[in-house]
């Protein structure tokens, strides 16, 4: 009888299981993925060999690479690149983590307060969370970006626009700025130099601009694992669980258990309540199946698999939104070709942002070539200059949005990949019913039946058709500003990489799955700490930290709630995951 | 037009038998099908000097996709995309298969015979015979409905020198094709949903969509990255991507950092 188990090591489950190993309770991490506990050895800096969603080390899949993938139905045109793993998403996020926008939260009163999803709003204030938000960023860190040559032209189009300079952690109003990184800022070699034999930590700490933030970060050569540059949970969450006794007094070492897939959540009903009992959980490798009993269950598998295990096990469902009102910022993608170098296969692969609070944001997003012939084709447009599609809106940008492809693709490429500047458009995507996750009726896999996206990119509400012109316009003229001669809008089909609220928190019982203390609604003694509680998409800025937020006030409310403890973050100072005591277990663990 | 097809026909206790030559050399042919639409759909991403870029009518002077098995590799990756195959896909490519025959797809008629419904069931039987150990390949599908498509736009596609009538066309017309796939075409509709189990019957508009949207964007990143040139288990790339070259990416190979860093934006460099 454990504790507390938490299913998934992905962006929010090791917070909770780090913060509670704090505590010194008994705390099992089960991750339904690989562990890959030397990077340096498993990945590359290859794009297909990272991301290949189907053989990539970095797919949803278990560790034998040998073995098939698993399987998720998608049955329109879109893309899922949601991972599996110990760090789960954030293996291959670029370590932004901007906070949310204050308008989506309750008791908002500003001047642009009707821009925001109101009907749908966090069922807490901003000024409740900022504590948590401020624990989590001196806990990863979290710190200003440093530049490279794609921000530097990011930044003249900011300028050339008048956008002001944000300095502050909060976004008040329309501005841009360095991305607020979890990434350490470089230090020694690291940023100076290609010669590999001179970035090996300790001569080289910190971000190394290698430029391969999407194919994984195992830099500095040799490097302890909490001393990666980039602080995905795998380098920063979960080594600070490993190492909770030497860092907390009473602390007790959290357990890990990877490839390891949870099929089932447990739960017994009495007196009219329902509540979580345990797990059970199958080996991927040997297919072998075990059962673990806990106090409290932590549901973080993210938000397609939270949806997807709560149906498979059979947990109650009264109000029907387990799955639904899913968001994903329905990104757009337009794109700049230039005379001159942009840097944009080297350094950290996103470190500048604009803000547009109401709308949502847009930020620079550094690829490589076959991610960036990727990123031209996913399309709801058509192929430009010969069928729409429907759409192929034309506006800022030059010619009607859609794919490049043909000739137009191989004269865009051989541009050369240093001669273009990519802004992503995330858009405030307000919460909608039908934009859902439900169980796909594909035959089922080794771990019960599986999930599937049911999205649409047409008929959005008016909010988030209206939200995504807005970003999508300011990048062409930001691009504009910046020197672009050339501007292509592609209009993505629906990019799966922002994905939440599918299991959403909320005030009324009629339209949300998660309390406003994190617990599940219907089921007692079972949380949920991915991205899937979230109550709506935070207005547009990236999730990770604020999820992470709220993972650390659900750790506060499960051992107030059913271990009598009392809360810390206002009480005490974080350890940041790069502590040296850390690194000296990292080190004692071979990690 | 036959809409055809039908359910799979489940294995016989004790197996099939033996299989009439003609269907070996049907599937053959369908192999060499898949593998030229694969072709003719990679030079749409990356056109080159090749005769499947110049069968379109689209091309660029040097090495492409064709000099390093691109086309290939992206077969494989939409095979392993799919599971389950077996039980879903081979009766759509099954149903497929007779309209691809109706309206003189050439591979199809290699069948001699089909829609006739008794060559249909032996198609079927022949397709489960010969990937009874392995994963019925949904690229061999994905051609089947790239094929179809284009004879049903254009019939002169059928001739050509290709297996694949897909691979015949010229770049407008395999444009129009994915037109086709994306807003479909109510004729495939009609034939997917018919031949789709219960309990997808209907679902046949997304997974067209599914096809026409995973075919483009999965075959720019494979002909544009350096998928199987890497070797992971000897961590060795076999040659230097052609698309290396083209986009001027890393001209001497992967490195682990640049000398990028300029500093902090107004000097910030904390909150």
């Amino acid at each position: 009888m454990r504790d507390v188990i938490v299913v998934g090591a992905g962006g929010g489950g090791p917070v909770v299981a780090a913060e509670l190993a704090g505590r010194g309770l008994d705390v099992l991490l089960l991750e339904g993925g690989p562990r890959h506990a030397n990077p340096e050895s498993e990945w590359s800096h290859l794009e297909f060999d990272a991301n290949d969603p189907t053989s990539g080390y970095l797919r949803f899949g278990p560790e034998n690479r040998d073995k098939p993938g698993w399987y998720r139905e998608w049955s329109q045109n879109s893309f899922v690149w949601e991972l599996s793993g110990v760090g789960g998403t954030t293996q291959h996020y670029f370590g932004n983590c901007p906070r949310p926008y204050p308008g989506v939260f309750a008791g908002y009163q500003g001047v642009d307060a009707a821009l925001y999803d109101t009907a749908y709003r966090f069922p807490l204030t901003y000024a409740e969370l900022v504590p948590y938000l401020e624990w989590v960023e001196a806990t990863l860190p979290i710190k200003p970006a440093p530049m490279g040559r794609k921000e530097q032209v990011f930044f003249q189009g900011c300028e050339g626009l008048g956008l002001p300079l944000q300095t502050s952690r909060d976004t008040t109003g329309f501005a841009y700025r360095p991305q607020p990184n979890a990434i350490l800022h470089p230090g020694g070699n690291a940023g100076r130099t290609d010669d590999s034999s001179l970035l090996v930590y300790p001569d080289a700490t910190g971000c190394t601009f290698c430029g391969h933030c999407f194919q994984g970060c195992y830099l500095p050569l040799r490097a302890p694992r909490n001393q990666l540059a980039r602080r995905s949970t795998d380098n920063s969450y979960v080594p600070l669980g490993l190492a909770a006794d030497a860092v907390h007094p009473g602390g007790r070492a959290m357990e890990l258990r990877a490839d390891s897939f949870v099929t089932q959540i447990h739960h017994e009903t009495s007196g009219g309540r329902t509540r979580a009992t345990g797990v059970t959980f199958r080996d991927n490798e040997t297919g072998e199946t075990f059962r673990e009993d806990a106090t409290v269950v932590v549901l973080a598998a993210g938000a397609a698999e939270s949806p997807r295990l709560w149906f498979n096990s059979a947990l109650p469902n009264p109000n029907g939104w387990v799955g639904r009102g899913h968001t994903d910022h329905w990104f757009d993608w337009v794109v700049g070709l230039f005379d001159d170098d942009t840097g944009n296969s080297r350094g950290g692969n996103s470190c500048a942002r604009v803000e547009y609070p109401g709308y949502g944001g847009l930020e620079n997003a550094g690829l490589t070539p076959g991610i960036q012939a990727f990123t031209m084709n996913l399309s709801e447009s058509g192929i430009r200059g010969q069928y729409t599609n429907g759409r192929g809106k034309t506006g800022a940008w030059d010619g009607p949005a859609g794919r490049l492809a043909g000739a137009e693709l191989r004269e865009f490429m051989s541009h050369g990949i240093d001669r273009m500047l990519n802004v992503l458009c995330i858009t405030d995507d307000h919460v909608d019913p039908e934009q859902r996750i439900v169980p796909s009726l594909f035959p089922a896999d080794e771990n019960g039946a599986v999930a599937k996206y049911d999205l649409q990119s047409r008929g959005r509400l008016p909010a988030t058709e209206r939200n995504r012109e807005f970003v999508a316009t300011r990048a062409a003229e930001l691009l504009r500003a910046a020197g672009a001669r050339s501007i292509y809008r592609v209009d993505w089909a629906p990019l799966q990489l922002h994905v939440h609220s599918s299991m959403r928190m909320g005030e009324s019982e009629t339209n949300s799955v998660t309390r406003p203390t994190g617990e599940a609604r219907f089921v007692d003694r079972l949380f949920l700490a991915d991205n899937s509680m979230l109550a709506n998409s935070l207005g547009g800025p990236n999730p990770t930290l604020t999820t992470q937020a709220f993972a650390t006030r659900t750790a506060e409310t499960i051992l107030a709630t059913y271990f009598g403890g009392e809360g810390w973050v206002h009480t005490e100072a974080p350890v940041v995951t790069t502590d040296p005591r850390i690194t000296e277990r990292m080190v004692s663990l071979g990690l | 037009m036959a809409a055809g097809g039908g359910a799979a026909v489940a294995e016989p206790l004790g197996g099939y038998p033996d299989l009439p030559p003609w269907a070996d050399a049907v599937l053959d042919r369908l192999l060499a099908e898949s593998t030229d639409a694969m072709r003719g759909v990679v030079v749409m991403m990356m056109p080159a000097g090749d005769p499947y870029s110049l069968q379109q009518g689209v091309t660029a002077t040097g090495p492409g996709p064709l000099d390093q098995r691109s086309p290939e590799a992206f077969g494989a990756l939409i095979d392993r995309f799919v599971p389950h195959a077996d039980q879903l896909l081979r009766p759509v490519a099954v149903a497929l298969m007779a309209t691809a025959a109706d309206v003189g797809d050439p591979a199809a008629r290699a069948a001699g015979g089909l829609p006739d419904p008794a060559v249909t069931a032996a198609v079927d039987r022949a397709l489960g015979y010969r990937f009874t150990d392995s994963t019925f390949p949904a690229s061999l599908l994905a051609a089947i409905l790239l094929d179809v498509t284009a004879v049903l736009l254009d019939p002169r596609t059928v001739a050509g020198p290709f297996a694949s009538a897909f691979a015949n066309a010229r770049y407008e017309t395999k444009c129009r094709v994915f037109e086709a796939l994306e807003s479909p075409l109510p004729e495939l509709i009609s034939i997917v949903d018919e031949a789709l189990p219960q309990p997808l019957t209907g679902s046949a508009s997304g997974i067209l969509r599914f096809f026409g949207g995973i075919l483009l964007d999965g075959s720019a990143f494979t002909a544009w990255s350096e998928h199987d040139l890497w070797d992971r288990r000897t961590r060795v790339l076999s040659a230097r991507p052609v698309a290396w070259d083209i986009a001027d990416y890393r001209p001497n190979g992967p490195v682990d950092g640049h000398a990028e860093f300029l500093g902090f934006h107004r000097g910030i460099d904390s909150f």
